[in-house]
């Protein structure tokens, strides 16, 4: 391992910065264990390095509750394909009002970011897509600006909402399955004792 | 010739000094535990190993176990998480490197070697490294007085020309362009680093 200069100065995280995206987006490993050597003495380029990390996940959808969530939901229309069917049906999704309002309920907004999720409270537009840069759009389109650790929650709030949700649905749907069940064996019951 | 150390371990250490940092590697571990695993399945796909994304968990176990086997070799003076996010890139490293060696294709970076430098990033002094950077910084065009600012810019598309004028015309630093844009600051890096990036590509091929 090289010796590494613990003071770095602006520029030269800026250029490491550079060198980190690089070997990110040309699969260059070289180029990235190099510079994940100076952020073990450098807390604002490790800072930094999060910070690129986050966008990168965000980009490709790889957050934790994201990917627990996809594969809840693979499982979940494996085993019961007609809950989701019946979910489609319905094309109820949740609001971003929703998850701004379970947002202010468990308390996961920052002060600077409270302005965003007071338009967010009154914002009642169905959230189609769940993954973090459409949510992001969305906002966009809406001009409502808030920190990127604001937008993670919300993120995983809308997951775990939808999961909550969907789960819900999904109870829904059985409950509905076996009351019509019951009222065709009833039917049958009654239709054979008519026959005797 | 560069300048290498060779990192040894510290088998002197006493059992309370071991115990000492494998606590604070085991708190780091537990604090930030879904930023690393983000962080693994970040690399995994990153480096073609997107199909691997499922045993993300499972590397993340290896590098718990790896870290807390060799305690002996983090610096406490160093950050616990920047210590297991490398740790956990060279557990992805690995698999990569033998994925490659598979496949059987040279990964030497064309990049590196179309600006001129033929030594390996890894390998390199840390002088040599700032030197290397700076020499294909983007920032030596605009200093050049044979092109204007517009010049220069006007061979990359609208966007990229938006965050290049607010960094090397009007000299915002990336937090602030991140505030301008309204995006964070990791996004406003890459945004910054790509648009560099294809600038020096299209000089490159005037």
């Amino acid at each position: 391992m090289n010796s590494i200069n613990k003071q770095l100065n602006d520029e030269q995280r800026e250029l490491l910065i550079g060198l980190y995206v690089e070997g990110l987006d040309e699969a260059d490993d070289g180029k990235v264990a190099r510079v994940l050597q100076f952020t073990l003495h450098d807390e604002s380029l490790d800072g930094m390095i999060d910070e690129v990390n986050s966008f990168y996940a965000g980009e490709a959808d790889l957050s934790e509750a994201a990917s627990e969530a996809r594969l809840v939901g693979e499982l979940a229309r494996e085993s019961f394909p007609s809950a989701f069917e019946q979910r489609k049906d319905r094309e109820t999704f949740i609001t971003l009002s929703e998850v701004a309002k379970q947002m202010q309920a468990k308390g996961s907004v920052a002060k600077t970011d409270e302005p965003a999720n007071e338009k967010l409270l009154a914002a009642n537009i169905p959230l189609t897509k769940y993954s973090l840069p459409e949510i992001k759009r969305t906002a966009e389109s809406l001009k409502i600006k808030a920190s990127e650790s604001f937008w993670r929650i919300f993120h995983k709030t809308a997951i775990l909402l939808e999961m909550k949700h969907g789960h819900e649905q999904a109870m829904q749907a059985a409950r509905e399955k076996k009351i019509r069940r019951r009222t065709k064996k009833a039917d049958e019951r009654k239709q054979e004792t008519g026959n005797k | 010739m560069q300048e290498r150390k060779v990192e040894k371990t510290d088998y002197s250490l006493s059992e309370a000094e071991l115990n000492r940092r494998r606590e604070k590697l085991e708190s780091a571990m537990v604090q930030f535990e879904s930023n690393l695993l983000m962080d693994i399945r970040l690399y995994l796909r990153k480096f073609n190993l997107g199909h691997l994304s499922g045993r993300a968990e499972g590397i993340w176990h290896e590098v718990v176990n790896t870290a807390l086997r060799n305690a002996n070799n983090y610096n406490p003076e160093c950050s616990a998480k920047a210590w297991l996010r490398s740790v956990a890139f060279n557990a992805v490293r690995h698999l990569y490197r033998d994925a490659k060696k598979q496949i059987q294709t040279t990964a030497i970076s064309e990049a590196v070697r179309h600006f001129g430098f033929d030594g390996d990033v890894e390998e390199t002094s840390e002088t040599g490294l700032f030197d290397y950077l700076e020499q294909k910084s983007v920032k030596r065009f605009f200093k050049k007085e044979q092109w204007t600012a517009e010049e220069i810019l006007s061979v990359v598309g609208e966007d990229d020309r938006q965050i290049l004028r607010l960094r090397f015309v009007e000299d915002l630093s990336a937090r602030e362009i991140a505030a301008h844009f309204g995006i964070s600051e990791g996004a406003a890096n890459v945004r910054l680093s790509r648009a560099k990036s294809r600038l020096q590509k299209e000089f490159q091929k005037q």
